[in-house]
């Protein structure tokens, strides 16, 4: 009881503080977690709509890749991303290994799967006679699919939800690309990591407390918004 | 006159198996026309081709003399269907009214329009506010037939639209059907269980059998053990009597038996005939069309529908209780050698 009340103290005066240390590190760990989900949905949404509504050859074997890559180890994203962006790597002369944006990659990565793999399951458990209505109501293709997406809402709200919170919670990506640079590409998971090794366990957790209150706030925000469109 | 719709050489086919086969039919123009035909026969099949919803998988339909493939899109949009199983949008109620119209770029007096078309069905207009989710299953039916009526189609088609409603729902709805063809001039096809609804409400039938046009009046299709001995096929009914009938010139038995409703011959019981059953007439209704009545009967657990002439039913006394006898006459005996419902996607 009293470590928990330690870590909870430490880390209301981690944030009250304005550590900048610390606040570089939320900051860090928001912005490019909450771009990589945009990144995910604007390139996973079609690719999971037409993954669940067409029909074509070699679909099944692409849908089972897609579950496949669901359990993708973020080391192994980290590794490839590396290999991309290290100077002797395909797109070295981008310069963005140890950037933000190198996480954001990886992180892109992280997320697309679960978002294509949940978009087209969605579209998958759509009724039959879903189409059959619309297209009887005068929908065109282009209609259909704009109406596919706004029925599959809830579903696409749980997506990124998911996507969400592998997306913020992970460590190995931001770890190797990030490189784990104070005041640049530090985050929360990397820094709880370094606390870790240092041993000091209470910051470590302090800080872990920090990013589940951050997950806390999205999730409120979502289902906020999921309430209202049920209303 | 152009006919409203002229379909020529329509096979459609899914996983591989033809589910419709028709040479040629036309449609007139205004009216009621009435689909009959048993499940499987394909009519929910040809009613979403009518309605555009997929092409045939060969053949041409013709809609008012034009190429289905090459109407322009408000011409197709002139064409709504009501499904047997309609998707409500997971939105309010006046939403879903406010889709179809938004489709078509209708939105002035959209709100008045709305009001009227769920005032048809028997709704009130806050009846609007309310979610999906918060439908019972016949109110939903009401709000997808009032989501179709609120478009004011020139050509409304229609399949079962009162299928698993109650009697009051079912009456507003057949109501508000009729009301769209006086106010509209819409055009209406429908696809209904309900033969005396049909009879009562049609300008024409249409039947469908196995995906084959056929006579608007389905006839007594029965499945079941048929057992072959000495060249007849006979199957014991439910109540200990047999049916026996000319078998097939087929090595195997088909699984069902066709009887067209004028091959069952029907005798008083007290007449030295010979009688292949014995049977409970159970109701007798007018048929449309002809002078004839339809007799329906109880035989041994099947329920079988016979037609006479009103005068044999009024001279034997064929009124509902009576015990008849019947004569099958083999002419009317048809096997069928491929229904199978499961094989339909749609019906």
């Amino acid at each position: 009881m009293t470590l928990f009340t330690e870590i909870l103290g430490r880390a209301v005066s981690l944030l009250a503080s304005g550590d900048p240390g610390v606040w570089s590190a939320i900051r860090a760990t928001v912005t490019v977690s909450t771009a990589s989900l945009l990144a995910s949905l604007v390139l996973g949404i079609p690719a999971g709509f037409l993954l669940g509504y067409c029909r074509f050859p070699g679909r099944q074997l692409l849908r089972t890749l897609t579950d496949t890559l669901l359990a993708l180890p973020t080391v192994f994203i980290g590794l490839l991303v590396y290999t991309l962006l290290s100077r002797s790597g395909p797109l070295g002369e981008l310069n963005l290994l140890f950037t933000l944006r190198a996480i954001g990659i990886g992180q892109t990565i992280l997320g697309l799967p679960i978002v294509v793999a949940l978009t087209c399951n969605q579209v998958e458990h759509l009724d039959r006679s879903f189409y059959i209505s619309l297209k009887g109501l005068g929908a065109d293709s282009g209609q259909i699919l704009l109406t596919t997406i706004f029925e599959s809402r809830f579903g696409l709200l749980a997506a990124a939800v998911t996507a969400y919170g592998r997306i913020l919670t992970e460590v190995g990506i931001s770890m190797m690309v990030g490189g784990n640079i104070k005041y640049h590409t530090r985050t929360i998971t990397t820094a709880i990591a370094l606390e870790t090794g240092k041993g000091e366990f209470a910051t470590g957790m302090a800080l872990g407390l920090v990013l589940l209150a951050i997950a806390l706030l999205v999730n409120s925000v979502l289902t906020l918004i999921r309430n209202r469109w049920q209303q | 006159m152009i006919p409203l719709y002229e379909l020529e050489g329509i096979r459609h086919r899914y996983n591989g198996n033809t589910v419709l086969r028709i040479d040629h039919l036309a449609i007139e123009q205004d009216g009621i026309t009435g689909l009959l035909g048993p499940n499987g026969a394909g009519k929910s099949t040809l009613l979403a081709l009518l309605a555009l919803v997929w092409p045939p998988t060969t053949g041409t339909i013709l809609c008012r003399g034009r190429d289905s493939r090459q109407l322009a899109p408000g011409e197709r949009r002139s064409i709504v269907f009501l499904p047997q199983d309609p998707w409500l949008l997971r939105r309010s109620v006046a939403a879903n009214l406010a889709y179809g119209l938004a489709l078509r770029g209708l939105k002035e007096k959209q709100d008045a329009r709305i009001e009227e078309a769920l005032d048809m069905v028997g709704l009130p207009a806050a009846f609007g506010e309310r979610q999906w989710y918060q439908l019972s299953g016949g109110e939903a039916r009401r709000v997808a037939l009032a989501a179709r009526l609120v478009l004011r189609p020139a050509i409304l088609i229609l399949d079962e639209p009162t299928a698993g409603v109650d009697e009051a729902s079912a009456s507003l709805m057949v109501e508000a059907i009729l009301h769209a063809r006086q106010a509209w001039g819409t055009s209406l096809i429908i696809a209904s269980h309900d033969r005396d609804w049909l009879n009562q409400v049609c300008d024409r039938r249409i039947g469908l059998l196995q995906g084959r046009l056929g006579s608007p009046l389905p006839g007594n299709l029965i499945s079941g053990r048929w057992k072959m001995e000495s060249g007849l096929a006979t199957r014991r009914l439910p109540g200990g009597q047999h049916l026996v009938l000319k078998a097939p010139e087929t090595d195997t038995l088909p699984a069902w038996a066709h009887i067209e409703p004028g091959a069952l011959q029907l005798h008083r019981l007290d007449k030295a005939t010979r009688q292949d059953l014995q049977g409970t007439v159970i109701a007798v209704r007018h048929q449309p069309d002809s002078g004839d009545l339809i007799l329906d009967l109880q035989v041994s657990g099947l329920c079988l529908q016979a037609t006479a002439a009103a005068d044999q039913v009024r001279t034997n006394n064929f009124w509902p209780g009576t015990t008849v006898g019947i004569t099958v006459d083999p002419a009317g005996v048809h096997w069928p050698d491929d229904i199978d419902s499961s094989k339909n996607p749609s019906d």
